[in-house]
């Protein structure tokens, strides 16, 4: 059997769809046309929104950082506090760039499937970031918290006190890191496997002559 | 005004959108799904559309990145958007799937077993588009459209001569 053949058969069957297939305006109307939302603007919502309280969030720490030049044990979370945000400013505002850059309406199959597919693999990478980083902020987050809103200052306690602070710390690492470690290969991995795998299927749709 | 020529533009193209939804999902419900996906998309985009390509060049760039994308995402795990029971572009009087058409029948299966991108180049292919508007909605080279089609062809030769 040729394709060709097949296509003769597949116009006869074509040719039968459009005399039979019915479209339910009503339904269209009701389930389709009366919406303007959409997948990737919500998506790009969320992340300019993301932009705006990171921002904020930034402003925040550097103004309480600023207070404590002087007290090193502070400025240090504070400094720690900044940089994390200005991280997750940049990772934010990459992905408002590459969403506005993507053009989902006129861009032909391969080219939309690459860029949404590298979008994928992106944010699941930065994704695996701040899986790392969440302890880092958490530690130097909880002193400056107890300083600036309850007034409270967590070095200045005793030495068992301190080594009790640490050993919790050391604790609560231990449990955090296998466990993200699980839940990233669980909830990550295989798609950005899916998602580089289709990259190279793309790469060889595309140069294969 | 702009809703009736929406409309009108999706009557004269609903075969096409129903062909690539059948082709990329073959769970009934899902594909009710999908086909509210892709209209929902093209519906979006209308008002981008702005004649630069056939209108049909437009619908299947969008259809077919649409199908590819839910394919891909498997959006049957993320739950549905909406619960229909009905689908807007459906069969009146007969069923497509003819029993005794088992040149089709063959057809759609050889179909299914073939990767996202494949697929869509049969399809495109099937539906009588020359390789230049394949070309233009895949995004490849003419003649790289030639060469895959002249693969495909062969492995359906080998595969139906095996049945």
């Amino acid at each position: 059997m040729e394709l060709d053949e097949l296509k003769i058969a597949w116009t006869k069957i074509d040719k039968r769809l459009s005399d039979n297939l019915k479209l339910n305006e009503d339904l269209l109307e009701k389930m389709t046309l009366g919406k303007s939302k959409m997948e990737m603007k919500e998506i790009l919502s969320n992340e300019i929104l993301s932009v705006v309280i990171i921002s904020l969030f930034l402003l925040l720490f550097g103004f309480v950082t600023c207070r404590f030049t002087s007290e090193m044990k502070f400025f240090i979370p504070g400094t720690v506090l900044c940089l994390f945000s200005i991280m997750e400013l940049i990772l934010s505002i990459n992905k408002v760039n590459d969403l506005t850059k993507i053009d989902y309406f006129n861009s032909p199959v391969v080219e939309l499937q690459k860029a949404l597919n590298k979008f994928r693999q992106k944010t699941m990478l930065f994704r695996k970031i701040e899986y790392c980083s969440i302890p880092i902020f958490v530690i130097s987050f909880i002193p400056i918290f107890n300083k600036t809103v309850l007034n409270n200052d967590m070095f200045n306690k005793t030495l068992p006190n301190i080594i009790g602070i640490i050993v919790g710390i050391t604790v609560g690492l231990v449990i955090y890191y296998p466990l993200a470690i699980w839940i990233y290969k669980i909830g990550y991995d295989n798609k950005i496997k899916s998602a580089s795998d289709f990259l190279k299927e793309l790469k060889k749709f595309e140069k294969e002559e | 005004m702009e809703k009736d020529r929406f409309i009108s533009i999706i009557k004269d193209n609903q075969n096409l959108i129903f062909k690539i939804c059948y082709s990329y999902c073959s769970d009934s419900e899902n594909r009710k799904d999908l086909q509210q996906e892709v209209l929902m998309q093209l519906w979006n985009s209308f008002s981008k559309f702005d004649g630069r390509v056939k209108i049909s060049t437009w619908i299947y760039r969008i259809a077919l990145n649409t199908a590819i994308s839910y394919y891909r995402n498997d959006n049957k795990h993320k739950g549905k958007k909406v619960t229909i029971d009905e689908s807007v572009i459906s069969l009146s009087n007969f069923e497509y799937f003819p029993e005794q058409d088992e040149k089709i029948v063959m057809l759609y299966k050889f179909i299914e077993n073939l990767n996202e991108m494949d697929k869509a180049l049969i399809l495109l292919y099937l539906d009588d588009n020359k390789y230049k508007t394949i070309a233009e909605i895949l995004g490849i080279s003419e003649t790289n459209v030639a060469t895959k089609i002249y693969r495909i062809k062969k492995i359906l030769k080998e595969q139906f001569s095996n049945n």
